[in-house]
């Protein structure tokens, strides 16, 4: 309660007018200003300076236009981290007896059976395919002249496209940086921007990743336009199985040393670059049975 | 394409792409939806220990780095708000420290304070009226010492008296005499 003949202090005021009095405070402070009418032009000059403040601070734009290249920047290194293992933290003795029970169930399971082989080649040749329901492969109905003419035409990925074949492989919340949206056939090799021919291939697949694929669309559209390879023959191998592909093409079980390095993606620049005008007939190329 | 169907999570092999990256990406768009919400209070509180705009970024960023860190270790997701500017204060002291051993720190903060909204809907008076107002407050503000314009800055970006005092690591009543003492500066300088 205040003194009648006292009036409030500044803090008292601004207590109030921020809503940091306690209840019982706050009754009071209100009542004293209902009576005091210094009280009440001292609150609502300090209000008004107050908020004059406030409202300069916040005033500055502080981003500017550089605002969206912020929140990319960020976005990238929350992606960088989270490929990066992360340790939650333990009491020391419930994570000793989950370690001794994890160590107990492994070790039980490798006598019981015997575990699928996913480090053989095999198993990562396999990790490394498109769905084929969902990626069957499509390409343009263009020549072999027409495609290594460069008088061919690019056009670009839509978002709706992009949304399509994400949403159709669930991965709507892996950061775009772990894969490249990858087109099966390459459209050097007439493969057409269509959500059948496009599929989310990850960056850190083991050992057939978007790399090694990479060099095999580098090398087919140059074995096409040399002809020294059938252009149909390019485009249903890329479409069946890529990895068999690189395979035969670069005769070697696995992929080449060279072929390991950091990933280039190509077609981002590429078909983002995309000119106007109709888009020639799809054809597709249907080899779903072999995969 | 069939649509709607989580391939990954499904029917595809445990090492292909979207494995185990479910927590990892909701704290992803969680820290991204902070960011949208408090960047620009951030970079604003930041700015005004007088560091340049890409150092001032750079501790932006590195504060929403370390609450995916924190978040991703599980820790309390209590008032992350209060958390970021506790964070934005120490990482902008420390900077400001290792500029200072390099330069004779130079309080340029004020600078930052020369954009703002004008009024159109105002007559010419009126505008040169406020504008010679808002003159007379910064001065006041240039003018007070450090930890009162933290306080005040603080308060308004919305942060209550319990998370400035946590901020600035002073007691509740340090806040309130603060923010108090700034009031009845700005309010003399104001004609009241």
């Amino acid at each position: 309660m205040f003194a009648k003949n006292r009036h409030l202090t500044d803090r008292e005021i601004l207590q109030e007018i921020d809503g940091e009095l306690s209840e019982s405070r706050r009754s009071a402070v209100i009542c004293h200003l209902g009576e005091c009418d210094a009280c009440s032009a001292r609150r609502a000059a300090i209000a008004s300076a107050a908020s004059a403040t406030s409202v300069d601070y916040r005033a500055t734009n502080t981003a500017g236009p550089h605002a969206e290249y912020f929140r990319a920047r960020l976005e990238i290194a929350l992606a960088r981290m989270a490929r990066e293992p992360h340790r939650p933290r333990f009491a020391t003795a419930p994570a000793i007896a989950v370690v001794a029970v994890a160590v107990l169930m492994a070790s039980a399971t490798i006598y019981l059976q015997s575990a699928p082989d996913t480090n053989s080649l095999a198993a990562r040749h396999r990790l490394a395919l498109p769905v084929a329901s969902l990626t069957p492969g499509a390409a343009w109905d263009v020549s072999v002249d027409e495609l290594c003419s460069g008088t061919t035409h690019t056009w670009p990925i839509t978002s709706a496209m992009r949304a399509e074949v994400v949403n159709a492989y669930g991965v709507q919340h892996v950061p775009s940086d772990q894969y490249e949206l990858d087109f099966l056939i390459t459209p050097e090799l007439g493969g057409a921007t269509d959500a059948r021919n496009l599929w989310p291939q990850r960056y850190e697949s083991p050992v057939w990743n978007a790399r090694v694929k990479d060099e095999l669309e580098r090398l087919l559209p140059r074995l096409v336009c040399g002809r020294k390879l059938d252009l149909a023959t390019a485009q249903r191998d890329m479409a069946v199985d890529w990895v068999a592909a690189y395979k035969k093409y670069f005769n070697t079980d696995r992929p080449l040393e060279a072929h390991r390095g950091p990933a280039v993606d190509d077609d981002a620049d590429v078909y983002l670059l995309a000119d106007a005008g109709p888009a020639p007939a799809i054809r597709l190329v249907s080899l779903t049975a072999t995969r | 394409m069939s649509k709607g169907s989580s391939v990954f999570g499904a029917s595809l092999p445990a090492g292909l792409l979207g494995y185990g990256a479910e927590s990892a990406a909701s704290t992803h768009e969680e820290v991204l939806h902070l960011f949208d919400e408090c960047a620009p209070g951030l970079r604003r509180y930041v700015g005004a220990f007088g560091l340049t705009a890409e150092v001032t970024e750079d501790v932006v960023q590195e504060v929403f780095l370390q609450l995916f860190r924190h978040l991703r270790l599980g820790r309390s997701r209590a008032n992350l708000r209060g958390w970021l500017f506790r964070v934005g204060h120490n990482q902008a002291l420390k900077h400001r420290e290792k500029a200072a051993r390099r330069h004779r720190w130079e309080g340029t903060w004020d600078v930052r304070l020369v954009d703002r909204v004008i009024d159109p809907a105002a007559n010419p008076e009126q505008q040169l009226a406020d504008d010679r107002r808002v003159r007379r407050l910064r001065a006041v503000v240039r003018a007070l010492p450090e930890r009162d314009r933290q306080c005040l800055f603080l308060r308004a970006e919305g942060l209550g008296y319990r998370d400035i005092a946590k901020t600035l690591n002073i007691s509740l009543g340090g806040v309130a005499k603060s923010l108090a003492r700034t009031m009845t500066r700005l309010t003399n300088a104001d004609g009241g």
